[in-house]
């Protein structure tokens, strides 16, 4: 090698390896950015140029005409200043990127956009496209706030805005994005949500003492500040509305459904959501139709089952015995059907036939409560009387003891008349007598019937009209129909976190992951749970950001791979025939010199070194960078490729043996023979273009 | 003019020259021979190092070849010619270029190395018709003229053949051979030819050598050599040289026939089968040399 680069030949090769990098750099750069314009061109096509719009409008597509002017309209009066364009239609929804000019480009403003654009007929939301900016996704309730304010005070932030659970912080500068970036993801980080979810079939009893006790007992180990509940903040409002209002349907249909009480043969022979077989036992209730129904079992206690009826109606099986049957027809026990809808009706039905009878009751009151008043007015002048009886027997008395001497016939009616007196009226009974409030069971008389008086003036046709009502508007549900329902809602109900059947605790980062879960699940004692710890919030590279620098990269990478192709290309040409030129100058010289030999992983060395020099020159004079690939690595894999091409350089480019030697027989130099003899021969490439400059004979 | 002393060679551990030595003078035709694999070729191009030898010297003019400089080296080299067994031309020159090629490349101009090439492929019997064609436009025999031109363009002192007619049909070997003789007689360089034409050998060499594993076994004018040799290897060439030349039978054979037709080395043949002494080997070389 040396004594070619000395006898000349290094001026080819410098000249070579410079063009080839130039060239090599060019195209390769070239190329990789052709693929980068098309690209970029197609997504700002689609999206805009980086930073040109702030958000996307959607609308429903058939609502896309009339929105155009709207929007403009809208626009003009409410962000006086702001650019909108129509942009392509996707999967029924027209989009609308919508500038908006720096004045307008606040907090407020940006929050304001939604309801501002709701107005839009076919309004389907926004998308917010804003740069260069930070987005920082689902952020838990409890730290919304506090994020929002740390990420503001962050530098570089122009201003940080709620998108739904996002936050969103604009920035001042694309420059600063990076660092934003990672700041936020910083802060980000220091938020944990630490939760337990007990999903339908595995409710805690009173979630919130639950909450409220590992809450406690984690701050005993890290700090009252450490761990926060927030099991409240986090529960995601209308969604846990739907699931609490399934939950209470079911309940009602639960309770308006046909109840099985069954009492099983054996214990254990059902289970919990097995569906049973009602059929009314011959003999009993109605032997001509032998009605049966399929009951779904929602509870098993040792010999006693119940569960409401899915399908069949129940009429003929009420108030009857009936055999139950498992799903194989075997007779597992015997059991009774109530149904407490056909129950409310017979209720009303009762309260109606009972106020009829009560209006008439009313007025056989009033009467009664007349003759009582009469009656009371008779006893108080019977008192009267007896009383005017009494004195005058004792004065005829009085007058028979003062006379007592004289008749013996008087002296025995005086006796007499005063026994009388006694048994007719012996004191103390008329004292008693008299002390019946006669004028207050006269008031409470009167009271009464005009109570009495009053109810019979009620309208009691409209309160029977009311009762029929509520009788006759009662659903009118077949058990089939509810055990359906029943069946649609246990379905969408399964998995599905009811709110309050979950635990979130807000986690500061001194507490530790692992012992945070294990000490939930010790403290809640269920190990049937799942615990997780996740991020309170997400910070995701901003996708139109990433999807530049993701552009950016594909062009790196493009230009790198066409480095890589370049360099081989130029090897295979070029090179491969200046090694086969070394390995066959070594041969003709005979191999087995000692010197030589020394020599000759110096070839291999330089072949190698070619390699690098050359894919290094390409790679950083294109600007490419592959990822993963460290400066170093690029250069390993050129001297990988140089090895490679000199391994195989013979039979890339076999060198004519004897013309070499002829050359060197008559006295060139090696420089002259590679570019008199090898170079012309060999297959085109940059060196027989470089070459025809010095070649003497064409 | 050229001394090589005690030259040895290996490939791979596996021995060419052993100690070969020899010296040609100045106009001298010197003829190495010798059983294939013995080392001819390697000794050979050991003397202008298309070869680098191990050990030994090699003097060429009082000059130390193997401590010459890299230019220097193609200074000698273009003083000593040299004839490839495969012509080795440049298969994309034209005739002409590849005589001029090495001339040009020594910095002649380019006028006077066409002249000099013209001159060359004159005396090597190319006619200018043929001048621009591409050597594989040429029969075997014309190539190796071309070749020889070549080599003999820069007016070298000395040149060396190695197995010039080994590569050619037979009919075409005695037109090469007639070259050469030409040469051989009449220019003024030092030759050191490599064949296994005996009758050749024994027309036109001064000296003949014959080698065996790496070393001159044999040296001395071609009929003492044939006549009286004194290694193993010798002999055989003594009985080879008998049976074809001196045994009338064996000389009726179709290849020799038709060299003896065509060279009328017959002539000398039956000379030297009836004489075999000096005279008749000089009496076979000066009738070539009138022949030619
Ligand atoms: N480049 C080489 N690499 C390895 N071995 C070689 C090389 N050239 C020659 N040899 C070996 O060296 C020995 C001498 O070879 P050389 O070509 O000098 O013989 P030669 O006398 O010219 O034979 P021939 O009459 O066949 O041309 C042989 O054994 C040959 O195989
Ligand atoms: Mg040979």
């Amino acid at each position: 090698m040396l004594r070619l680069l000395r006898a000349g030949y290094w001026r080819d090769l410098l000249t070579l390896i410079l063009v080839t990098t130039l060239l090599g750099s060019m195209v390769a750069g070239g190329v990789a950015l052709v693929a980068d314009k098309y690209f970029a061109g197609t997504v700002s096509g689609l999206v805009g140029e980086y930073g040109e719009y702030d958000v996307i409008v959607h609308v429903r597509e058939d609502a896309a005409a009339a929105v155009r002017q709207e929007i403009r309209d809208l626009v003009e009066e409410q962000l006086d200043g702001a650019h909108v364009k129509q942009g392509i239609t996707v999967a029924g929804k027209a989009n609308y990127f919508v500038a908006i000019p720096e004045r307008h480009k606040t907090q407020a403003q940006f929050e304001r956009l939604n309801d501002l654009f709701t107005a839009l007929s076919g309004y389907a939301g926004l998308t917010f496209i804003t740069e260069p900016s930070v987005v920082v996704n689902n952020v838990h309730n409890a730290v919304r706030q506090t994020l929002l304010g740390e990420l503001q005070s962050i530098d570089g932030v122009r201003f940080v805005f709620r998108d739904g659970a996002n936050l969103v912080a604009v920035l001042e500068d694309p420059e600063r994005a990076e660092t934003v970036y990672q700041a936020a993801k910083q802060l980000s980080e220091q938020y944990r949500i630490l939760e337990a979810r007990f999903p339908f079939q595995y409710e805690l009893d009173d979630p919130e003492q639950a909450a409220r006790t590992v809450e406690q007992a984690m701050q005993q180990v890290w700090g009252e500040h450490a761990v926060r509940d927030v099991t409240v903040a986090g529960s995601d409002g209308e969604m846990g509305s739907f699931v609490t209002a399934l939950q209470e349907m079911k309940r009602f249909l639960t309770g308006y459904a046909s109840r099985a009480e069954i009492t099983l043969n054996t214990s254990g022979s059902v289970i919990v959501n097995d569906l049973v077989t009602l059929t009314a036992i011959p003999g009993t209730g109605d032997a001509a139709r032998p009605a049966s129904v399929a009951v779904r079992i929602t509870g098993v206690n040792a010999q006693k089952a119940v569960g409401y009826v899915e399908r069949g109606e129940v009429d003929a099986l009420l108030d009857t015995q009936v055999t139950v049957r498992d799903a194989t027809g075997r007779t597992v026990g015997r059991g009774s059907v109530t149904n407490e809808r056909l129950e409310l009706v017979r209720a009303i039905d009762a309260g109606l036939e009972l106020l009829d009878q009560l209006s008439v009751l009313s007025v056989e009151a009033g009467d009664a409560v007349g003759s009582a008043e009469e009656t009371l007015k008779t006893f108080q002048a019977a008192l009267v009387q007896l009383e005017t009886v009494q004195e005058q027997v004792r004065q005829i008395n009085e007058e028979l003891t003062a006379r007592s001497s004289a008749d013996p016939g008087q002296v025995l009616l005086s006796v007499l008349l005063s026994g009388l007196v006694k048994r007719m009226t012996p004191e103390q009974d008329v004292d008693d007598l008299k002390e019946i409030d006669i004028p207050g069971m006269q008031a409470g008389l009167r009271d009464m019937a005009s109570r009495l008086d009053a109810m019979s003036r009620i309208d009691m046709a409209v309160v029977k009209q009311e009762m029929l009502q509520v009788r006759d508007n009662l659903p009118r549900l077949t058990d089939t129909q509810i055990g359906d329902s029943l069946r649609l809602i246990e379905r969408y109900l399964a998995g599905q976190v009811v709110p309050g059947d979950q635990i979130q605790l807000l986690l500061n980062p001194e507490v530790d992951q692992d012992q945070s879960q294990k000490l939930m699940k010790s403290v809640l004692g269920r190990s049937d749970i799942s615990v997780f710890v996740s991020p309170a919030a997400v910070v995701t590279p901003n996708a139109r950001a990433t999807l530049f620098s993701v552009l950016g990269e594909v062009r790196r990478t493009i230009a790198g791979l066409t480095a890589l192709a370049l360099t081989l290309l130029a090897l295979l040409l070029d090179h491969a025939v200046l090694f086969s030129s070394l390995q066959l100058q070594q041969r003709e010289k005979g191999a087995d010199n000692r010197l030589l030999r020394r020599l000759r992983p110096g070839n291999c060395l330089w072949a190698m070194a070619m390699g690098s020099i050359l894919l290094i020159g390409v790679y950083t004079g294109s600007g490419a960078r592959i990822p993963g690939l460290a400066q170093y690595h690029v250069l390993l894999l050129g001297g990988g490729l140089g090895w490679l091409i000199y391994a195989l350089a013979r039979r890339i480019s076999p060198v004519d043996a004897e013309e070499w030697v002829a050359g060197v027989a008559l006295g060139l130099n090696p420089a002259q023979v590679m570019r008199e003899i090898v170079v012309p021969a060999n297959r085109p490439g940059l060196l027989l273009f470089l070459n025809r400059a010095r070649q003497v004979f064409h | 003019m050229l001394q090589v002393y005690d030259l040895y060679k290996q490939y791979r551990g596996v021995p060419a020259l052993q100690g070969a030595t020899l010296a040609v003078e100045p106009g001298e035709t010197v003829v190495l021979m010798g059983p294939s694999g013995c080392g001819k070729s390697t000794l050979i191009r050991c003397i202008n190092r298309l070869t680098e030898p191990d050990a030994g010297e090699i003097w060429f003019n009082g000059e130390a070849v193997r401590a010459m400089s890299a230019t220097r080296l193609q200074e000698y080299r273009r003083q000593v010619g040299f004839v490839f067994q495969h012509f080795n031309l440049i298969a994309r020159l034209t005739v002409l270029q590849n005589v001029m090629l090495g001339l040009v490349m020594a910095g002649r101009d380019k006028e006077a190395a066409e002249k000099a090439a013209y001159q060359a492929l004159k005396r090597v019997g190319i006619h200018p018709h043929l001048h621009d064609r591409l050597p594989a436009a040429l029969s075997g025999g014309q190539r190796q003229r071309v070749g020889i031109a070549r080599a003999l363009a820069a007016k070298p002192s000395l040149m060396l053949w190695d197995e010039p007619t080994a590569a050619l049909d037979p009919i075409l070997v005695q037109e090469v051979l007639d070259v050469m003789e030409e040469l051989a007689t009449s220019a003024k360089a030092g030759m050191l030819i490599v064949t296994h034409e005996l009758a050749f050998a024994m027309r036109v060499a001064d000296r003949l050598l014959i080698m065996d594993e790496g070393r001159i076994v044999e040296e001395g004018a071609p009929r003492q050599v044939f006549t009286a040799p004194s290694s193993a290897v010798g002999q055989r060439y003594q009985r080879l040289w008998e049976s074809r030349y001196l045994d009338v039978h064996h000389s009726i054979r179709g290849r020799q026939a038709h060299q003896r037709q065509q060279t009328g080395v017959t002539k000398s043949v039956v000379h030297l089968g009836e004489g075999v002494g000096a005279t008749g080997c000089l009496a076979s070389q000066g009738n070539t040399a009138s022949a030619s």
